[in-house]
């Protein structure tokens, strides 16, 4: 079958540009709901206990008063409890301010303590870890000293599994929080943890009503919540995205071989004339539609393999991760986009008349 | 016992709408064409002879009548018999060759073998056989577009007998070609009609293929005069 090299060329790109997009917003899916989850998630923790009404770490605000973390460590079955403060603050970074939700967490224990990515993940007094994209894009290194509210914090490490995209998380200890907050005796959330053999629920069940105004939840529960805000917000304008995608994808495909077919429909006519079945025919045209859309596929997955790192780079706060699951989901959207784009120019062949051959 | 006769039309007429009025493009034909001969269709353009091989080929439908080719009524097929009808009993020549560009001489003539299920290996013996019986063996291999005029219309007329139909419809066999080439290509008919008994029906305007036809169908206003 005769092909249009600058046509194909045109049609692959064309169908790649959309599977790169769908993969960038797969990706960003993906690394926004691990990422913005990431910190919550991650927590070596059975329970959590939250204010009375707040079911989230994310859109929420809770308040506490720290030593109530002394009434539910008494609880049977309890075996640690830790505070942590969330403040929402701004730190300013040679000139420039930049937005942080900082976590004031106990530095005794490893409940609040974020993942490694470089240095000491422990603060003191005066110390601070800082998320490693926040850190790159704003070109901060462990050992420099940045200011919050007019305090200077020296960053002694930078964490990963703390970006949450729209903003960066920061861990300071509690105390220094607390401070930075003007209110020596306040918590947000309290991460407790269970004896060895000790179903989450039912540490749940014994945390319920121990302290008034507040509300325990297993840590599963407590991320799920979390997830749940996040498909509630981001997560559904990125799906709208990528859908939008495969839609240009698929016009672009379908407008590029329905011109083929045009093209070529002295080809279909002669093969009708011979003695071509209608299958042939339809194979014929599928072929090329799949064919089409399968360079697309790996002209857009070898795009992402090579521009994920550079966006990356250029901005650091986005979180990228694209998952073997997504691949393969986006690869059988091609596939779908492909026997799609063929109905069309299937319709367009079956018009073709091979009397009008006797006529050219 | 095939029949001597291997085209025949009964009052068969082709009528379709444009511009307003009833156009008669066949009306009320009726004739039989007989096997081993070229039966050569002469008259003016629009007196009806392409719609008449269209008709004898099953690519158009008549409005009435019965059109019998090679013993089959194709009034009683189907889209899909129709096609597998074309492949199997019927070789189409046209004015303007109608080549695939993409393929080799040898691939163009293979065409339709593939297309009946034979397999790669007989199917590039077979058409490679033809190919040299047809003069064309040195350019088995070549695309198309370098190909003089007379050996494009060998290679489609190499295409349309390759699996051997009793019949061949022909449009202006030589309309593109140049003298030498059109003789060579009415020799080649005037062979596959008389050495292999294939009914050969041809539209020309050439009088040197009316000159060696052994019958000539004259048409004017959709009819035979």
């Amino acid at each position: 079958m005769a092909f249009d090299r600058v046509r194909v060329t045109i049609t692959v790109a064309g169908i790649g540009f959309a599977v790169l997009l769908m993969l960038f917003l797969a990706a960003l899916y993906d690394g926004v709901r691990t990422e913005a989850n990431g910190y919550v998630s991650s927590r070596p923790v059975e329970a959590w206990v939250a204010q009375e009404g707040t079911t989230n770490f994310i859109k929420s605000t809770s308040l506490l008063s720290a030593a109530e973390a002394d009434v539910l460590a008494q609880v049977d079955g309890v075996r640690e409890v830790s505070p942590l403060l969330r403040v929402i603050t701004t730190a300013r970074v040679g000139e420039r301010q930049v937005t942080v939700i900082l976590l004031g967490v106990d530095p005794r224990s490893a409940t609040g303590r974020p993942e490694a990515a470089e240095g000491d993940m422990v603060p003191s007094a005066g110390e601070i870890v800082f998320d490693r994209a926040l850190a790159r894009q704003h070109g901060i290194h462990v050992g420099d000293t940045l200011v919050v509210q007019g305090r200077p914090f020296r960053v002694i490490g930078l964490s990963r599994g703390t970006n949450s995209v729209l903003t960066q998380f920061a861990v300071v200890t509690l105390e220094d929080a607390q401070l930075l907050l003007g209110m020596s005796d306040m918590a947000s959330f309290f991460l407790v943890r269970g004896i060895e053999g000790l179903p989450p629920e039912a540490l749940v069940a014994r945390l319920a009503g121990q302290v008034p105004r507040t509300a325990a939840f297993t840590h599963a529960d407590f991320s799920a919540n979390n997830m749940r805000e996040l498909r509630g917000g981001l997560l559904p304008i990125l799906a709208t995205v990528a859908v939008l995608g495969a839609v240009v994808g698929l016009a672009v495909l379908t407008l590029l071989l329905y011109g083929a077919v045009l093209e070529q429909r002295e080809i279909y006519a002669v093969l009708k004339a011979i003695g071509a079945p209608q299958q042939v025919l339809v194979r014929l045209v599928l072929f090329q539609s799949l064919a089409a859309a399968g360079g697309g596929f790996l002209f857009g997955a070898l795009g992402y393999a090579v521009s994920a790192p550079l966006v990356v780079r250029v901005v650091p706060a986005m979180a990228l991760s694209l998952s073997a699951d997504a691949l393969v989901a986006v690869g059988l959207a091609t596939c779908l986009l492909g026997g799609l784009g063929a109905v069309l120019p299937l319709r367009r062949v079956r018009r073709v008349h091979p009397a009008e051959l006797f006529r050219a | 016992m095939t029949s001597a006769v291997a085209v025949r039309l009964a009052n068969v007429s082709r009528h379709f709408e444009a511009g307003g009025g009833l156009v008669r493009a066949v009306d009320g034909v009726s004739l039989s064409l007989p096997r081993g001969a070229i039966t050569a269709l002469i008259g003016p353009s629009g007196s009806g002879k392409t719609t008449l091989l269209s008709l004898v080929g099953g690519l158009l439908p008549v409005t009435a009548g019965v059109v019998e080719t090679d013993g089959i009524d194709l009034g009683t097929l189907d889209q899909a018999a129709l096609t597998a009808f074309r492949l199997h009993h019927l070789g189409i020549v046209f004015q303007a060759f109608h080549l695939i560009d993409a393929l080799t001489v040898a691939e163009n003539v293979e065409l339709p073998l593939t297309l009946a299920g034979v397999r790669r290996p007989d199917a590039r013996r077979r058409a490679l056989a033809l190919v040299e019986r047809l003069g064309l063996a040195a350019r088995a291999d070549v695309l198309p577009r370098v190909l003089s005029g007379g050996e494009k219309q060998r290679t489609a007329l190499a295409r349309a007998l390759v699996l051997d139909p009793p019949v061949v419809l022909a449009d202006e066999p030589t309309g593109s070609l140049d003298a030498a080439a059109g003789e060579d290509v009415i020799t080649l008919l005037q062979t596959e009609a008389t050495a292999h008994g294939r009914a050969v029906i041809a539209a020309s305007h050439d009088p040197r293929l009316l000159a060696r036809a052994d019958r000539v169908v004259a048409m004017s206003f959709g009819r035979v005069v």
